[in-house]
């Protein structure tokens, strides 16, 4: 009989819909292990790990928070296991239809804080867009982005298409960002220094990248790493 | 006093004192100084002095008369009692959802607003109505007890000498609550500067309109602890300050009577 065991997973909030699935596929096969997540900003929750949060494995949005957190000795060096792409999201009622009403003074957009990378992403497009929008609050991750557009607070937000696929039908709408106005939206992987689980922590980011993980991530809008 | 209730007294307040002397140990007394004049700390200040000060004034023009109507004996009174103090105990998180769906521009009442185009979320006044929403039943409290206390013969003696009720307010009841009002107002304002759940969830989070100290301090404690530390050190002494400054003031509310 193997001894139970508990994986905490860091991961960004852009995850959060698609972790339990990716979680269950995993303790189907792998029984003895139960997999618990703390979603936030990669930002915040790279902080925490600094500061001795224990967790076993790490998920950023980005790379370079994931490299700030290997350099600081926080992580062990980390796989990329998915892609995202960002687009614009509104309320089904917004004045906004294509890109350029972003630019308007009377619409008010809602983006990641420029610590996270969501709003660093989001900045990036922008500015490649040239496109200065009236932002009205800068949130501290993803979610919170979804959460006053859901709201109808604000008349659009820049997020990821995985959050356009996992919000209730009927309460988004998503205008594309075009390729070549965007950077590659990077999740890499990777263990905790600090974990006591190295090799069950690696199994599961191995996990990941495996060709099941992949089409899981895909059915949830992301783009698989292969 | 038992050894052993000392022990676990000191230990306790050792408990209390050892966050706040790390976050005074992190940052040195000297680079305060520079520190507070980064752009981050110097909004945030601004913005959390003006908003503080705002609501302290709605809390005082609202909260009084609420006061001194729950002084008074009437069915109910209980129930509205517990409702003007709910916010003290609810999450503030609750509390900012609850206002953005009352107050937002698809909200109860923010359609309505819209309408005059009057948008509050995301605005410095949404700042306002967040902290004095969370703060005001620590007025209110302090108020209405203070009322209570009111001398019943002083009243008599001033309606047998035809005084009217509102003569009697302004010139007995208020004077004689005033140092415990001022108490109040002071915990209020304390707890209003730290309101951050409720400020997030319905004011957002942008320098200079919306993004308080304790906002400040939060989305600064992942990329720039020094500063992030520097406002926390701030906040900290000013409430410190309007806990003692409330202190005084309650004791010497007792000492007029």
């Amino acid at each position: 009989m193997i001894a139970n065991l508990t994986l905490t997973v860091f991961a960004a909030a852009s995850l959060h819909a698609v972790m339990p699935a990716l979680g269950q596929a995993y303790t189907a096969t792998h029984p003895q292990v139960t997999l618990r997540y703390d979603f936030d900003g990669s930002q915040v929750l790279a902080a925490q790990l600094k500061q001795g949060a224990s967790a076993d494995v790490f998920i950023s949005a980005d790379s370079k928070t994931m490299d700030t957190a290997h350099t600081d000795g926080t992580v062990e060096p980390a796989v990329v296991i998915a892609h995202n792409v960002l687009v614009v999201v509104t309320p089904p009622a917004s004045p906004v239809h294509v890109l350029g009403d972003l630019a308007s003074p009377n619409v008010k957009v809602a983006l990641c804080v420029d610590t996270a990378p969501c709003g660093r992403y989001a900045r990036a497009a922008l500015k490649a867009l040239n496109i200065t929008p009236n932002v009205a609050t800068e949130e501290i991750n993803v979610e919170g982005v979804v959460e006053k557009v859901v709201l109808n607070e604000v008349d659009a937000g820049i997020v990821y298409q995985t959050d356009a696929v996992s919000a209730k039908p009927g309460t988004l709408n998503s205008i594309a960002i075009p390729a070549e106005d965007q950077t590659a939206v990077n999740y890499p992987a990777a263990v905790v220094t600090a974990s006591a689980s190295q090799a069950d922590a690696a199994a599961f980011v191995t996990f990941l990248t495996s060709p099941q993980a992949q089409a899981i991530l895909k059915t949830n809008g992301f783009v698989p790493i292969h | 006093m038992a050894v052993a209730a000392i022990i676990f007294a000191a230990a306790f307040g050792g408990f209390i004192a050892l966050p706040l002397a790390a976050l005074l140990v992190h940052v040195p007394l000297s680079a305060v100084g520079s520190m507070m004049q980064r752009q981050i700390v110097v909004d945030a200040l601004r913005l959390s002095f003006e908003t503080t000060l705002a609501s302290a004034v709605l809390i005082v023009l609202g909260g009084t008369p609420l006061a001194a109507l729950l002084a008074r004996n009437f069915k109910g009174r209980d129930a509205l009692a517990s409702l003007a103090t709910l916010p003290l105990v609810l999450p503030p998180v609750v509390a900012g959802l609850g206002l953005l769906l009352a107050f937002g521009r698809s909200g109860l009442l923010g359609r309505f607003l819209d309408l005059f185009g009057m948008h509050v979320p995301f605005s410095t006044a949404a700042v306002v109505l967040a902290q004095t929403f969370v703060a005001a039943p620590l007025y209110v409290i302090a108020a209405r007890s203070a009322f209570e206390r009111t001398d019943r013969d002083q009243l008599d003696a001033a309606a047998t000498l035809r005084a009217s009720p509102a003569y009697a307010f302004w010139r007995i009841t208020l004077p004689a609550a005033l140092p415990a009002l001022l108490a109040g107002l002071a915990m209020a304002a304390a707890r209003g500067l730290g309101e951050f759940g409720a400020t997030i969830t319905f004011a957002g989070n942008l320098p200079g309109v919306t993004q308080t100290m304790p906002l400040a301090a939060y989305v600064a404690a992942e990329s720039d602890m020094d500063a992030a530390v520097t406002i926390s050190v701030v906040l900290a002494c000013v409430a410190y300050g309007a806990l003692l400054g409330s202190g005084v003031l309650a004791n010497l509310g007792r000492r007029t009577r």
